[in-house]
């Protein structure tokens, strides 16, 4: 018998003030916030404005698109829960917004990415989590 | 301000460590840092700090700090804390520690660094570290400390033409440094052979780019500069301990390859003890993958930025060289028990200066130099340690 773990890794969506940016994303649609009073678009999403305190945040709509700035490919030492995933592609993915995030890359194999790769994002299913995820364009 | 000197300094002998509970370890380390002392008893220290990086998950024990005091028959009237700061809970502790009697808060304190990372089963370790990213933006998507590397990795190797084969040869340096560390895990040379045909983990890194997960456990007894021949005929003052901290996101960093949080400790650090990258004689630095190693150089001033990958290859960083980088064989041959990690570096710089690091001595070294990192490369300790004149 393996070791139950207590806690999933992903966020329980009725746990966060972030309920939006999960319902989106499972639409397929990519959100964050943005703050009108600094012109200034978070990467995570947030309650409060990092550079101004601003509470009130409007949810705005991301491109999607963007360039692929790393990746590897993960060959072991996966966290609990995803050892069936192995091997898979870790990105940082620059959007053309400016913003870096860190996502999986998919339908697709290592040794075909290259760095500055036009990249778009999709979702692929995880139970009833959506995983942020970009595939070449 | 009253700078701080290390009077006492020991190790575990680092491994799996299948024999000890987590007490046990660190009381080795501690018993050999007391025995390191003369005048100074487990009585006389009034506060201790405990880093540890994550107990509660790797050998289900919290409050970790009042119980290895107890263990120790220290009673801290100026109180015992737990250190928390992932990989770098090391250096934090021995900073605050060193800030409690600088601050005039405690007159000898007790600093152990401890972690026992076997007992847990392997995907238990593996979340663990995993969940020192972001869990909900980074983790979730199965991050891990490797992949964290490999892609500084992938971008050092596009942006300056670093080579597999230059993080290699961190890996040889250490490895062959760790061979003659008694305390060390692995104690074995490698060839460059051994190293290409070791397994990929996360590409580009193989297995022998990785630090081990490691038992183990460090100890240092801290005491004012002034107080400090007392209780040991070669105290070592600890001139600078400087620490700073960006983001934990990889999308908190500029770039994968420059670190600047780790530029504002080291820049602070020199400042502070009036002192350059030329001076250090011996370094230990955080190689928890050879390519960190590689950026550390850089970061630290040993040479110009995109160069690590040459200097290493050069030999400039082994003893003998143009500064002995990880005489003790580094997080990558003696080991990487993440709590311990931050203390243990400074343990091998306290031997060093003191002329007792056996066949690694690095001959006459006077100052040295510790590099501690927690996270994404987001943490960053830098401590500078000068022999008492």
């Amino acid at each position: 018998m393996t070791t139950p773990h207590i806690f999933r890794l992903e966020p329980n969506p009725s746990e966060t003030k972030l309920k939006k940016f999960y319902e989106t994303l499972r639409e397929g649609r990519l959100t964050t916030t943005y703050c009108g009073k600094c012109s200034l678009t978070h990467w995570p999403p947030r309650m409060v404005c990092p550079n101004c305190m601003n509470e009130d945040l409007n949810w705005i709509e991301l491109s999607g698109k963007g360039r692929l700035y790393a990746f590897t490919e993960v060959m072991d030492g996966a966290p609990l829960g995803m050892e069936d995933e192995l091997p898979y592609i870790i990105g940082v993915v620059e959007l053309d917004e400016g913003i870096r995030l860190l996502a999986r890359i998919v339908d697709t194999k290592y040794g075909e990415l290259r760095i500055g790769q036009r990249v778009v994002f999709t979702i692929k299913p995880r139970g009833d989590f959506a995983v942020l995820s970009f595939r070449p364009e | 301000m009253n700078k701080a000197a290390i009077v006492g300094a020991g190790l575990s002998k680092f491994g799996k460590r299948g024999d000890v509970s987590l007490r046990e370890l660190a009381a080795e380390a501690a018993v050999e840092a007391f025995k390191h002392t003369r005048n100074i008893e487990p009585r006389d220290i009034d506060a201790v700090f405990v880093s540890c990086a994550q107990p509660e998950r790797l050998v289900v024990q919290s409050n970790v700090s009042p119980l290895i005091a107890e263990y120790l028959g220290v009673k801290p009237s100026r109180g015992a804390v737990r250190v928390e700061a992932a990989c770098s809970s090391g250096g934090v502790a021995l900073r605050l520690a060193s800030a409690m009697i600088a601050g005039g808060y405690a007159e000898n304190v007790l600093v152990l660094g401890v972690e026992k990372m076997h007992a847990a089963p392997r995907e238990e370790v593996m979340t663990s570290l995993s969940i020192v990213a972001d869990r909900e933006w980074e983790s979730i998507h199965g991050i891990n400390a490797p992949a964290g590397f490999a892609l500084v990795a992938q971008r050092h190797m596009h942006e300056y033409g670093t080579t597999e084969e230059q993080m290699g040869y961190v890996a040889l340096k250490n490895h062959k440094n760790g061979e003659m560390n008694p305390k060390a895990m692995f104690r074995k040379r490698i060839t460059i052979q051994e190293y290409a045909d070791s397994p990929v983990i996360s590409r580009p890194l193989k297995l022998y780019d990785c630090s081990p997960i490691c038992d183990g456990a460090a100890c240092v007894i801290l005491t004012a500069a002034e107080r400090a021949r007392r209780y040991n005929d070669t105290p070592i003052i600890i001139e600078a301990i400087a620490q700073s901290t960006s983001g934990n996101t990889v999308s908190s960093l500029e770039s994968l390859t420059t670190w600047p949080a780790m530029r504002e400790a080291v820049s602070q650090a020199y400042r502070a003890a009036g002192v350059g990258p030329g001076d250090i004689d011996v370094a230990e630095v955080h190689d928890c993958f050879t390519i960190a190693e590689i950026v550390e150089y850089e970061e630290l001033g040993f040479c110009e930025k995109g160069m690590g990958g040459r200097f290493v290859e050069d030999g400039q960083s082994d003893i003998g060289g143009r500064v002995a980088v990880n005489t003790s064989g580094g997080l990558k041959a003696k080991g990487h028990p993440i709590g311990a990690t931050g203390v243990a570096q400074a343990v091998e710089i306290v031997f060093q200066l003191q002329g007792e690091a056996g066949k690694r001595q690095v001959g006459g070294a006077e100052i040295g130099l510790t590099h501690n990192l927690g996270g994404f490369a987001v943490n960053h300790v830098v401590g500078i340690y000068r022999r008492a004149t």
